[in-house]
C-alpha cells in the first residue's frame, strides 16, 4: 500500500488546486435520479477513480464533466471552468474518452488523429511532430499506417486515449477505459495512466471493477444508484464505513474465529486482547482487505 | 472549402477521404452517367429520325435538337440527385451516431455548424462531381446550338441549388431521426413531396378552386424542377425557340408557370406591341398585357391584383423558388445544428 501513497503524492512546491470539482449534482431523468447530490473534489495530479456497479450514475458524471449533458441541479469545475457556461473552455482543458470507442472505416491511424488535430484547431505545421509523439506514447508507431478497424480491442483503446490527449489537456476523463480488455493489456493501460499523472495530468477514471483501479488510484469515490457512499484513498474508506473489515483469527487446535473490526487500530487492539487472553493465536488475517470485497459489502443491500 | 488547396474543414476533409475510398462512390458514379448517357442516346436517335418535319434548315435543326438534349439532361440529372443526395447525406449524422463517432466531435472544438457544414460541403461537392461528370454529355447539346453559355449555367446552378437544398433537408432528418433507417425514409419522404407532392397540392387547387381563378403558384416554389424549368427558359418563349417546337421534359412545367394569354404571345411581346388584352374570366378577374412591364397581370373586378405577383415588382418565379427554397435550406440547417448543440439536456448516445 506503500505505492499509493507515492501516487497521492502532489508535485512539491505547487499549490493543491482542484482540477474538477463536483457541487451537489444532480441529475434527473423523469422520475430516475441518476445521479443525486453528489460532491467530488479531485486535487490537481490525481488519479481518481469512480466506482460503482452499472447504472451507478458514472457515466452520467462524466458526460456532464465533459461538457455534453446539462445537470438538473449543482454545478461542476473542470480545471476551473463551468462546463454549462463555458462548454470551450473547458474542452480545450479536457480529453474525454466514452465509454464506447467507435471507429472510421476507412481511415488510417495517423489519419485519425491527423482529422482530430484539425478538430481541435492545431496548427497543420505541428501535426507530423504531435502524432509521432502520440504513437510513442500509446505504443502505437508500428500501427501508423494500419486502418483503424483493424486494431485489436486493446489497441483501439490506446488509440482512443491518444485521440483525447490530441489536445494536451490537463485533465483526462476515462470512462470506463479498461472493460473488455485482457488482464495484459490492462496492466499497459495502468502503466499509461500512471505515465500520463507524471506528466502532471488529472486522470478521472472509472470502473465498475474494483481490481481494476485498486492499485493505481490515489482516491477513489463509490457511487451506487446515483449517490456517493463513500469517497477517499483506497485504504481509508474502510475506515470511513466502519466495521467492515473481517478478521479470521485460527488457534492452535483448529478452532477459527471472525471479528469484525471497524479501523486499523480496532484490528491492533483485537490482537493485543487475544494474545492477553492467552489464546493461542497460530493465524491472524485480514479476510477482506481488498476494495473488491469492500465494495461487494458495501453495495450489497442497496443493489437488491 | 478551399477551392485549390487541402479543405480547412477537417470533417469535409475526412469526408471527401472516405467517399473517395468507398465502393458506392465509384457505383453512383457509373450509375449516374451510365443512365445520363442513355437518356442522350434515346433522345438523339428520336429527334434525328423526325428532323425535318417542319421543313427546317439544318442549323435549326441542329440546335432543336441540342436544345431537347440540354433539357432533357438537365431534368434528368434533377432526377438523379434527388435519389442520390437523400440517400447520401441522411446518414450524416445518425451515422455518426450508430458508429459512436459523434461524441469525440461533439467534445471537440468544432462547433455544431461546422460539423454540419463539413457534411454539407461534402455532399454538395459530390453533386458538383456528378456535374463535372456529365459536362462532356452537356457539351454535345452545347456544340450542336440551341444553347447558350448563360443557360448552361443557370442549368448547372440548379442542379447544385437542388442538390444543396436536398443535402440541408437530409442534414436536418439525420440529426432529428435516431437511426439512419428513418433518417433515409424521412429524407427521401420530403424529397417527394417536393418533388411531386408540391405539384399534386396545386392540382388539387385547381381541382378545388371554382372561382375562375388560376390556383396560386406559391406551392410551387417548393419544387426545384419548376424552378429549373422556369430559370432555363420559358414556355412560348423556348417552347418554339426562334420558331420551332422542341421536346423538354420541362415545357409542360412552364405551361403551368406561364399564364395562357402570354404563351399565346410566343415569347415575342414586340411581335404584339401595345396590344391590351382584357380577357373576362367567367366574369370574375380580368388578364391583360401589361405592355411596360412584359408580362400578363391580372385584376379581380374591385381592381386588387389577382396573383401577389401581378402587384407588381414581376419577381420571376425561378427567384422566389430560390428565395423559398433557401429559406427552407436555411432553417433545415439551423434546425440541424439545434439538435447538436451540447450540453444537452439528454446526452447523445454514442
Ligand atoms: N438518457 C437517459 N435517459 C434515461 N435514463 C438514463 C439515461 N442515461 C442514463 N440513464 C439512467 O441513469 C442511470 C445511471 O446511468 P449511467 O450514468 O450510465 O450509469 P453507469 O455509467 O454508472 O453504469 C441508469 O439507471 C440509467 O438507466
Ligand atoms: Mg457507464
Amino acid at each position: 500500500m506503500t505505492a499509493l501513497d507515492d501516487l497521492s503524492a502532489a508535485p512539491a512546491g505547487e499549490p493543491l488546486e482542484l482540477a474538477v470539482q463536483v457541487e451537489r449534482l444532480t441529475k434527473r431523468y423523469g422520475d430516475l435520479f441518476a445521479v443525486r447530490d453528489l460532491d467530488l473534489s479531485v486535487p490537481r495530479g490525481a488519479i481518481f477513480g469512480l466506482i460503482g456497479p452499472n447504472g451507478a450514475g458514472k457515466s452520467t458524471t462524466f458526460l456532464v464533466l465533459a461538457s455534453l449533458l446539462t445537470p438538473t441541479a449543482g454545478r461542476v469545475r473542470v480545471a476551473g471552468h463551468d462546463p454549462v457556461e463555458d462548454p470551450r473552455a473547458v474542452r480545450s482543458a479536457l480529453g474525454y474518452m466514452p465509454d464506447v470507442m467507435g471507429v472510421y472505416d476507412n481511415l488510417r491511424v495517423d489519419e485519425y488523429l491527423e482529422f482530430f488535430a484539425g478538430a481541435y484547431r492545431l496548427p497543420r505545421s505541428s501535426w507530423p511532430g504531435l502524432i509521432d509523439g502520440l504513437l510513442e506514447l500509446v505504443d502505437l508507431t508500428g500501427k501508423r499506417r494500419a486502418m483503424v478497424d483493424s486494431l485489436s480491442r486493446g489497441m483501439k483503446q490506446r488509440l482512443s486515449l491518444a485521440r483525447a490527449l490530441v489536445h494536451d489537456p490537463e485533465v483526462l476523463v476515462l470512462d470506463e477505459p479498461a472493460s473488455g480488455l485482457d488482464p495484459r493489456a490492462r496492466v499497459e493501460l495502468r502503466e499509461l495512466l500512471v505515465q500520463l499523472r507524471d506528466m502532471g495530468k488529472t486522470v478521472v477514471i472509472s470502473s465498475h471493477i474494483l481490481a481494476e483501479l485498486e492499485e493505481m488510484c490515489s482516491e477513489v469515490a463509490i457511487l451506487e444508484a446515483g449517490r456517493l457512499l463513500a469517497v477517499g484513498s483506497p485504504r481509508s474508506i474502510g475506515d470511513q464505513l466502519g466495521g467492515a473489515r473481517v478478521v479470521r483469527v485460527r488457534l492452535a487446535g483448529g478452532e477459527v474465529q471472525e471479528h469484525t473490526v471497524g479501523s486499523e487500530e480496532d484490528q491492533q487492539a483485537l490482537l493485543a486482547r487475544l494474545v492477553a487472553d492467552g489464546l493461542p493465536v497460530v493465524e491472524f488475517t485480514e479476510t477482506s482487505s481488498g476494495l473488491e470485497d469492500l465494495f461487494l459489502r458495501v453495495t450489497k443491500g442497496v443493489v437488491q | 472549402m478551399r477551392l485549390g488547396g487541402r479543405p480547412r474543414n477537417p470533417v469535409l476533409a475526412r469526408e471527401i477521404k472516405e467517399r473517395l475510398r468507398t465502393r458506392r462512390t465509384t457505383i453512383v458514379v457509373t450509375v449516374y452517367l451510365a443512365v445520363l448517357a442513355l437518356i442522350l442516346q434515346v433522345v438523339y436517335s428520336g429527334m434525328s429520325g423526325a428532323q425535318d418535319a417542319f421543313g427546317d434548315s439544318l442549323a435549326t435543326q441542329s440546335a432543336r435538337l441540342g436544345r431537347s438534349l440540354f433539357e432533357t439532361l438537365l431534368f434528368f440529372m434533377l432526377v438523379l440527385v434527388c435519389f442520390i443526395v437523400p440517400g447520401g447525406t441522411a446518414d450524416a449524422v445518425s451515422g455518426e451516431r450508430e458508429r459512436q463517432t459523434l461524441v469525440p466531435l461533439q467534445v471537440s472544438l468544432l462547433s455544431p455548424r461546422s460539423i454540419l457544414a463539413g457534411k454539407l460541403l461534402s455532399s454538395v461537392a459530390f453533386v458538383f462531381l456528378l456535374v463535372l461528370a456529365t459536362l462532356p454529355l452537356l457539351g454535345v447539346s452545347f456544340v450542336l446550338g440551341g444553347v447558350s453559355v448563360g443557360d448552361l449555367v443557370r442549368g448547372v446552378a440548379a442542379v447544385l441549388t437542388t442538390g444543396l437544398v436536398l443535402a440541408c433537408l437530409a442534414l436536418a432528418c439525420s440529426s432529428l431521426a435516431r437511426r439512419t433507417q428513418g433518417a433515409m425514409i424521412l429524407a427521401y419522404g420530403l424529397t417527394l413531396f417536393l418533388a411531386l407532392g408540391t405539384a399534386m397540392v396545386y392540382g388539387a387547387q385547381q381541382v378545388l378552386d371554382d372561382t375562375g381563378r388560376r390556383p396560386s403558384t406559391a406551392v410551387l416554389t417548393l419544387n426545384p424542377f419548376f424552378a429549373a424549368a422556369d430559370a432555363t427558359g420559358r414556355a412560348g418563349v423556348d417552347g418554339f425557340f426562334g420558331g420551332f417546337a422542341t421536346s423538354s421534359p420541362f415545357d409542360p412545367l412552364r405551361l403551368v408557370l406561364v399564364p395562357e394569354d402570354q404563351r399565346f404571345l410566343g415569347g415575342f411581346e414586340e411581335d404584339f406591341p401595345g396590344r391590351p388584352m382584357p380577357m373576362p374570366v367567367d366574369g370574375g378577374p380580368v388578364e391583360f398585357f401589361d405592355e411596360g412591364r412584359g408580362v400578363v397581370v391580372g385584376v379581380l373586378p374591385d381592381g386588387r391584383p389577382l396573383r401577389p405577383e401581378d402587384a407588381g415588382g414581376g419577381i420571376p418565379f425561378w427567384a422566389r423558388s430560390a428565395a423559398v427554397l433557401g429559406f427552407t435550406a436555411g432553417a433545415a440547417f439551423l434546425l440541424a445544428t439545434r439538435r447538436l448543440r451540447t450540453p444537452s439536456n439528454r446526452a447523445a448516445v454514442g
